[in-house]
């Protein structure tokens, strides 16, 4: 079973680098709680299965997903609510394929993640039993955004 | 002549994303599939020069859509499109003879060199 210091590493830098690639923002990690404090907040999550079972989440306000959206095309168009969702879930799903690479690659695992999904709220409710790996609050610059991860 | 690229990925972003890149070069996109079976129905109306291929799609899976085409048309062009830079699909990819790969994100150098050594 891999311990959450295990992981930890690889989601930090997937974070900061697809984020730096993709979204053209330097992202870095807020100091204190890792909660965050969000007006209209968005949920984008995937679960893995295979080897490693886990979901990993990413939540923020619509505000900063708009701007996440607009900086991965450039701001060449304009947006629509839905393309918003569907781009930040993409820069999410690119963050998944980096994460789960990297631990297949780390510890010699098959794991595979499903497509993502987006929900309106903060964070996913999951039972007590799921142990969490990984909890940090990021600074996007625009905002914050908090990254999850739970052990299923 | 342009040559035809269909792309296969469930995200409009990625199919954006490559068309914009494939303005003003030797290749078109001409058709955005975003899941399996729409994909094999489109390459028999398109007959594309290219496939870019995502791995993770809702239903028949990247790989999966891969062997149908290849199974009816043995010559096609597939290019993986993925954001799994390490994993066994690229060793399953490998056993349908698709060796061309493109992990995400890559940028429009990356995309034509890539097309340009598939078509050789």
């Amino acid at each position: 079973m891999l311990q959450a210091y295990d992981i930890s590493e690889i989601i930090d830098s997937s974070v900061k680098d697809i984020s730096k690639r993709v979204a053209k923002i330097d992202v870095f990690v807020e100091k204190g709680e890792a909660f965050g404090n969000f007006e209209k907040p968005y949920t984008i999550f995937s679960t893995t299965s295979g080897d490693y079972q886990m979901m990993l989440s990413f939540c923020t306000d619509k505000s900063v997903l708009r701007a996440i959206a607009e900086n991965m095309t450039h701001g060449r168009q304009p947006l629509d609510e839905e393309e918003v969702l569907v781009y930040t879930s993409e820069y999410f799903n690119i963050l998944c394929g980096h994460v789960i690479s990297a631990i297949n690659k780390e510890f010699y695992l098959k794991t595979y993640f499903s497509v993502p999904t987006v929900i309106k709220g903060d964070g996913i409710c999951c039972p007590d039993s799921h142990f969490v790996q990984y909890q940090k609050l990021y600074n996007y610059y625009y905002g914050s955004a908090k990254i999850e991860a739970l052990q299923l | 002549m342009s040559k035809k690229v269909l792309i296969v990925d469930d995200s409009i972003f990625t199919y954006k994303e490559i068309k914009h890149m494939l303005s003003g070069t030797d290749y078109e996109a001409v058709g955005h599939a975003k899941n399996g079976q729409e994909a094999f129905k489109m390459y028999a109306e398109l007959m594309p020069d290219i496939v870019t291929m995502d791995i993770i799609l809702p239903g028949l899976t990247g790989l999966e859509t891969s062997k149908l085409i290849l199974g009816k048309w043995k010559d096609a062009k597939i290019i993986i499109v993925s954001s799994l830079a390490y994993d066994d699909t690229v060793d399953e990819a490998a056993k349908l003879g698709i060796t061309n790969f493109i992990f995400k994100p890559f940028d429009k150098e990356e995309l034509i060199k890539a097309f340009d050594k598939m078509l050789g």
